[in-house]
C-alpha cells in the first residue's frame, strides 16, 4: 500500500484521476479537504452560537454572558471527551449530547427540546456560511459519480453524520457522495484508525481497491496506510497561506481597531468558484458600499433592540435598498428574531413638502430648505415644491411688494436683500399662511389616510430610516402629523447627516447620522460629501419618485412621477447603469452578516476602516474609480432649472466633477481639493 | 470585468499597499481618525504576506514537520 503526499490540489487530483479506474471506492475527508472554512480557526464559529444562546437565555429571564455560555460548552464537551476516552481509543464528542447538557445547565427547569433544535439549526447555518466547497474536488466528485465509483465522506468531528449531510447539502455535494460517516456517531475515529474497519464492514469495501483522500498526515495518511489502504494526502501551501492572512487580520483586530473592518472584508471575500469575474461597478458595490450599508442596518437593529422600538419605516426610495439589505442580514445577525417589523414608506420631499404646510403653514425653515439648491431662485420654485397655486397667492405677494419672479436667492442675478425681508414679512402674514394651509389640507389628509393604513400611528415610537442628508423627509413628515395626539415618537437614522439646515429636534423627534453626522467632528467620514449622489443612485429603488398624495373616493391615492418623459427615461437609464452596483450591495449583505456575526463587532469597531474607505475611495480615488462609479447626471425634482451665478457653479465643482485627464495628470489635485474640504469642515 | 478578490487574497481595488500608504500619509497630513491605524510592524508583516506569502508558503509547506519541531523547541525555550 502507498501513501502519497501532494503539495498542490491540481497534482493530487491528476494523480487520483489517472488511478481512479483501479479503485472501486474513494473516501474523502471533509473539513479542509472537500470543504474549506473562510475563517482560520473553526472555534470562531462557536462564538455567534454562544451569543445566540445568551440571547435566548435573556429572553427566558436568565442573565448569562456569551463568554460564560462558551465556557460551559467547552467544559461539558471536554468532560464528554474524557468520558469517551475511558471506553474508546478516541476522545470524541457528540454535539447533540454535549449541547443538550450545556443547554440544560444554562436553562435549568426552563429547558425544552425545541431550544436544542433552534440552537442546532443556527450552528449549522453558521457553519454552512463559512464553508466553501473546493472547486476542483467538486469537479472530480462529479467525474467519479459518472464513472460509477463509490464515494464516501469520513470525518473526525463532533457533528453527527445527520448534521454533516446538511452541511454537504448546502455546499451542493450531498448528491455526489454515497454516504457520510462521522466519528461522533460511533466514537471510532480516523485518528486511531478504528474508523476504517468499521467503514469496510458497513459498506463492504475491498481494501485493495479503496483510496482515501485527506489532509491530515496521521488520520488521513498513516492510519489508513497501516490498515492497508492507498492514501493521497494534501498539504496545500496556498490554503495555509490564505489562513495565515485571515489569521493575522483577525488577531491584529483585537489590538488595533483599524483591522476589524479589514478582517470583516477579508471574511467576506469569495473563495474557490465564488471568485468569478464581475462588472467593475459590482466590485465597488460589494467591496466598498455594501459593508457600510450592512453596518448601517446592523446599527439600526442594535438601536431598536436597545430602545425597544417595534416598527421601522424605511423611506422611499433609498430605503428600498436598506430594507432589502436588512431582510438579508437580520436572520443571520439576530437569529432570536427579537427585531422590529419593517415597512417601506412611500414618501419624498416633493410629496411631503405640501402636506407639511397644512397645520403650521409655510415655515421659515421649510422655505430655507426650498431655496437651498442653487437652481431655485424665486417664489415660483417655492410654489412648485410646496404645490401652491401662485394665481391665488399673487395678490398676497403683491401686498408685500413681491412678484412670483422676485429673486429670493443670493445665488442668482437680480437678488436684492429687500426681497428677503419682504418674503419674511410675507411668511408672518396670517392671511398668506391661511391660504397656504387651505391649499395643503387635501394633500395632508391623504397622507394621514395613507399613514393610518400602514399602521404608522399604531406605535408609540417608530424608527425612520433614510439615506440623508438634511433629514428633510423626516422633518416634513413630522410637521405633517405632529398635531395628532397619536403621533409616534420619531427616532430618525440617516446614513449620513450633513445638516445644511439645522434640524430642530424635540422630545418626540430626533435624528442621527450613522456613518457621518455633522454634529460629530469627523474629518474622514465627511469625505462622503464628495459624492453624495453616488450613494443616492446606488441605493435608489427602481420605481419613480412620489409626486404627491391625493384624496380619492376610497381614501387616498399615491401619485408617482411619470416615467415617459425625458427625465423619467433618463432616470431609467441611470438605474440600469447602477444596477450592477446595487446587485453588489445586495450580494454583500449575507456575507457581511455572516462575517460580522463571526467577529461579533458593530459599527464602532468598523468605523476606523470605513474612515479609510471613505477617504481613499472618495477624497483620494483612482481615476479609474471615478470614471467607473460617478453618475452620469443626478436627477432631482427638488432642484429648479434656473442658472445660478458662475461663481456659485465654480465653487460647487468637486473632485468628482473633474475630467479624467485632470484627475490623471494634475499633480496634487486631490490634496488641494482635500485641503479645501478640510477648511470647509473645520469652518462649519 | 474583474474578480472581487485578487490572487494574493487581497481586496480588488483596495489593496493592502494602498491601505498602508494611506496610513503613512495620515501620519503627515491629517486625513481622519483611523484609531491607531495599521501600526508599523503589523502593516509591514501584512504587506510582506500579501506580496511574498504565496511562494513562501508553497515552499515551506514541504518542510512543515521540521518547522513544527523548530517552533516547538523555540516555544519550550521561550
Amino acid at each position: 500500500m502507498a501513501q502519497h503526499v501532494f503539495y498542490s490540489l491540481e497534482k493530487l487530483i491528476d494523480h487520483g484521476r489517472n488511478g481512479a479506474f483501479g479503485y472501486s471506492c474513494i473516501t474523502f475527508d471533509l473539513f479542509d479537504t472537500l470543504l474549506i472554512r473562510r475563517i482560520h480557526d473553526p472555534d470562531v464559529v462557536k462564538l455567534p452560537v454562544a451569543r445566540y444562546i445568551a440571547d435566548l437565555a435573556g429572553d427566558a429571564g436568565i442573565s448569562i454572558s456569551p463568554q460564560a455560555v462558551q465556557r460551559a460548552r467547552d467544559r461539558i464537551e471536554q468532560a464528554q471527551r474524557d468520558e469517551t476516552g475511558r471506553t474508546f481509543d478516541d476522545h470524541e464528542a457528540c454535539y447533540p449530547v454535549f449541547m443538550e447538557q450545556t443547554l440544560k445547565h444554562i436553562f435549568a427547569e426552563q429547558y425544552r427540546p425545541e431550544i436544542l433544535d433552534t440552537v442546532t439549526d443556527y450552528e449549522l447555518s453558521m457553519e454552512s456560511r463559512v464553508l466553501v466547497p473546493r472547486a476542483l474536488f467538486t469537479r472530480w466528485l462529479k467525474e467519479l459519480k459518472e464513472l460509477g465509483i463509490r464515494t464516501l465522506v469520513i470525518s473526525d468531528v463532533y457533528l453527527p453524520a445527520e448534521h454533516l449531510r446538511k452541511l454537504l447539502k448546502s455546499a451542493g455535494l450531498l448528491d455526489l457522495v454515497e454516504d457520510v460517516i462521522s466519528s461522533a456517531d460511533t466514537f471510532l475515529a480516523k485518528a486511531s484508525g478504528r474508523a476504517f474497519p468499521l467503514v469496510q464492514e458497513r459498506y463492504d469495501i475491498d481494501k485493495s481497491t479503496w483510496l482515501h483522500v485527506g489532509d491530515n498526515p496521521i488520520s488521513d495518511g498513516l492510519r489508513p496506510d497501516e490498515f492497508g489502504i492507498d492514501t493521497l494526502v494534501l498539504k496545500d501551501g496556498e490554503e495555509k497561506y490564505r489562513k495565515a492572512v485571515i489569521k493575522r487580520y483577525y488577531h491584529y483586530g483585537k489590538g488595533l481597531p483599524f483591522y476589524r473592518g479589514r478582517a470583516l472584508q477579508q471574511l467576506m471575500l469569495p473563495l474557490e468558484a465564488e471568485n468569478e469575474p464581475v462588472d467593475d461597478l459590482y466590485v465597488e458595490g460589494y467591496n466598498f458600499i455594501g459593508p457600510m450599508v450592512g453596518a448601517f442596518v446592523q446599527h439600526i437593529a442594535e438601536e431598536c433592540r436597545r430602545l425597544g422600538l417595534r416598527k421601522i419605516f424605511f423611506f422611499s426610495r433609498e430605503g428600498y435598498t436598506f430594507k432589502r439589505v436588512w431582510e438579508r442580514c437580520m436572520p443571520i445577525l439576530f437569529p432570536d428574531g427579537n427585531l422590529p417589523e419593517t415597512e417601506y414608506l412611500y414618501v419624498s420631499r416633493m410629496a411631503l413638502a405640501g402636506a407639511s404646510c397644512a397645520h403650521e403653514g409655510l415655515s421659515k425653515k421649510s422655505a430655507s430648505i426650498a431655496m437651498l439648491p442653487p437652481g431655485n431662485k424665486d417664489f415660483n420654485d417655492i410654489a412648485r415644491i410646496f404645490k401652491l397655486d401662485t394665481d391665488l397667492l399673487a395678490p398676497l405677494l403683491q401686498k408685500h411688494q413681491l412678484g412670483t419672479q422676485s429673486c429670493l436667492s443670493p445665488n442668482h442675478e437680480g437678488y436684492d436683500q429687500k426681497h428677503s425681508v419682504r418674503f419674511m414679512e410675507l411668511l408672518e402674514d396670517e392671511e398668506f399662511q391661511a391660504e397656504v394651509r387651505r391649499q395643503s389640507a387635501d394633500s395632508n389628509n391623504a397622507l394621514q389616510a395613507y399613514l393610518t393604513e400602514v399602521g404608522f400611528f399604531a406605535h408609540e415610537q417608530v424608527a425612520v430610516v433614510d439615506i440623508g442628508w438634511l433629514g428633510t423627509i423626516q422633518r416634513f413628515l413630522y410637521n405633517s402629523v405632529k398635531h395628532r395626539e397619536d403621533c409616534p415618537r420619531f427616532h430618525g437614522y440617516l446614513f449620513a447627516a450633513t445638516r445644511g439646515i439645522p434640524y430642530e429636534g424635540d422630545l418626540k423627534n430626533d435624528m442621527t447620522g450613522v456613518i457621518y453626522d455633522r454634529h460629530r467632528f469627523d474629518l474622514a467620514a465627511s469625505s462622503i460629501l464628495y459624492a453624495r449622489d453616488v450613494f443616492e443612485e446606488a441605493c435608489r429603488a427602481p420605481h419613480p419618485t412620489l409626486d404627491g398624495y391625493e384624496l380619492s373616493e376610497d381614501g387616498y391615492r399615491l401619485n408617482f412621477r411619470t416615467k415617459d418623459d425625458a427625465v423619467g427615461q433618463a432616470e431609467k437609464n441611470q438605474d440600469q447603469f447602477y444596477q450592477p452596483l446595487q446587485q453588489g450591495i445586495y450580494d454583500s449583505a449575507e456575507t457581511y452578516a455572516a462575517a460580522s456575526a463571526l467577529l461579533g463587532y458593530g459599527i464602532e469597531d468598523y468605523r476606523p476602516w470605513f474612515h479609510y474607505q471613505l477617504t481613499a475611495k472618495l477624497a483620494f480615488p483612482k481615476t479609474s474609480e471615478v470614471t467607473a462609479i460617478r453618475h452620469k447626471s443626478h436627477l432631482d425634482d427638488f432642484h429648479g432649472s434656473e442658472q445660478p451665478k458662475k461663481r456659485i457653479v465654480k465653487d460647487e465643482k468637486s473632485l468628482w466633477d473633474c475630467s479624467p485627464a485632470a484627475l490623471r495628470f494634475l499633480p496634487l489635485l486631490r490634496l488641494r481639493i482635500f485641503w479645501k474640504h478640510v477648511r470647509n469642515v473645520i469652518k462649519s | 470585468m474583474k474578480t472581487l478578490r485578487t490572487s494574493n487574497y487581497d481586496i480588488a481595488g483596495n489593496s493592502f499597499f494602498r491601505v498602508f500608504r494611506f496610513n503613512l500619509l495620515n501620519k503627515i497630513v491629517p486625513i481622519g481618525n483611523f484609531r491607531l491605524g495599521t501600526g508599523l510592524k503589523p502593516g509591514l508583516v501584512l504587506l510582506f504576506l500579501h506580496w511574498f506569502g504565496k511562494p513562501i508558503f508553497t515552499v515551506l509547506v514541504r518542510f512543515e514537520p521540521l518547522l513544527h519541531k523548530i517552533y516547538m523547541k523555540l516555544g519550550r525555550a521561550g
